[in-house]
């Protein structure tokens, strides 16, 4: 049986992923683009976020513009990689192994 | 999922079935596509209506000079237009697609001054015979263009030198316009060949 990555098989986790692993390779976003596209609260949003951190699948970077405080959130390279594993193992689940037909 | 109210405890509970959760991952993605049919359709009616214009001025329905300024009033909201949805497409996203985007929009403005100074140079009859350099500013246009595709610097800067190059020939009288076009450009190539092997 196919495992999957319970960091990402939560369905706001896994929004959060997809959206971020749309992004290309080197690209990051801010909090409240991500915010806005997910239409989530900043509170549930920090939440699953800080669960996807903790795992060192997305990395936030908090810095200023023109002094203004600016929270940046990327894919990392092993959250982008988990993304894909994930991926292959949804596919790999929905596509019917042999031998396990159901006869009609 | 069509309750979008915050709970965290349902967001945390894992997809009904991997079709969910496949569900869930393409349409979160296609959310993010940009949106090109928008440019596509904003220039095409834009298009339309300039060539509208000048049809109608050609048959005396309304004086060129109306046509001249309905083509720069259409172009230039258009063009805003165009800056608009790009800046709104790329907000909250910073990186390489985001300075890519930028070198992409401001190459269309350099390719078109471009363009207008050429035409200028050949239609004032000192550089009549001076149109070989259409090709070095295509070629310049594409080096541009692939610059910012590419995300790279030095073919962006090396298409624009290439393009300046094409602008300076037109207005450089015969025969010191063949030695700016073959100088410049195929010095401009060499320094950027050298400098791409500079940086491997």
């Amino acid at each position: 049986m196919t495992e999957l990555d319970p960091v990402i098989h939560a369905q706001a986790r896994l929004r959060v992923t997809a959206t971020l692993a749309a992004l290309p390779d080197g690209d990051r976003m801010t909090f409240p683009r991500l915010q806005e596209l997910l239409e989530m609260t900043a509170g549930n949003l920090s939440t699953h976020l800080r669960k996807l951190e903790d795992a060192g699948y997305v990395a936030i970077t908090k810095t200023h513009q023109r002094r203004t405080p600016v929270t940046y959130v990327e894919l990392t390279r092993r959250g982008r990689r988990a993304f894909e594993d994930y991926t292959v193992a949804l596919r790999t689940l929905l596509t019917p192994q042999p031998g396990t037909e159901v006869g009609s | 999922m069509q309750n979008r109210e915050p709970h965290t405890d349902v967001e945390d509970q894992p997809p009904a079935s991997p079709a969910d959760a496949l569900a869930i991952i393409q349409r979160e993605q296609a959310r993010q596509e940009p949106h090109y049919s928008r440019y596509f359709l904003l220039w095409g009616v834009v298009w339309l209506l300039i060539g509208l214009a000048w049809f109608g001025a050609q048959f005396g329905y309304w004086t060129a000079a109306s046509a001249v300024v309905a083509t720069l009033v259409l172009v230039a909201v258009a063009t805003a237009l165009t800056a608009v949805i790009g800046v709104r497409t790329g907000r909250g996203i910073e990186g390489p697609s985001a300075r890519s985007g930028i070198m992409f929009g401001l190459g269309w403005l350099v390719a078109m001054l471009g363009t207008g100074a050429i035409a200028a140079a050949l239609s004032s009859g000192t550089a009549a015979n001076a149109f070989p350099v259409l090709f070095v500013f295509v070629a310049g246009v594409i080096y541009m263009a692939i610059g910012a595709l590419e995300h790279s610097r030095l073919d962006y800067a090396a298409g624009i030198a290439v393009q300046l190059i094409a602008v300076v020939t037109a207005f450089t009288p015969a025969p010191w316009n063949t030695l700016v076009m073959g100088i410049g450009g195929g010095g401009a190539l060499v320094i950027t060949g050298l400098l791409h092997r500079r940086h491997r």
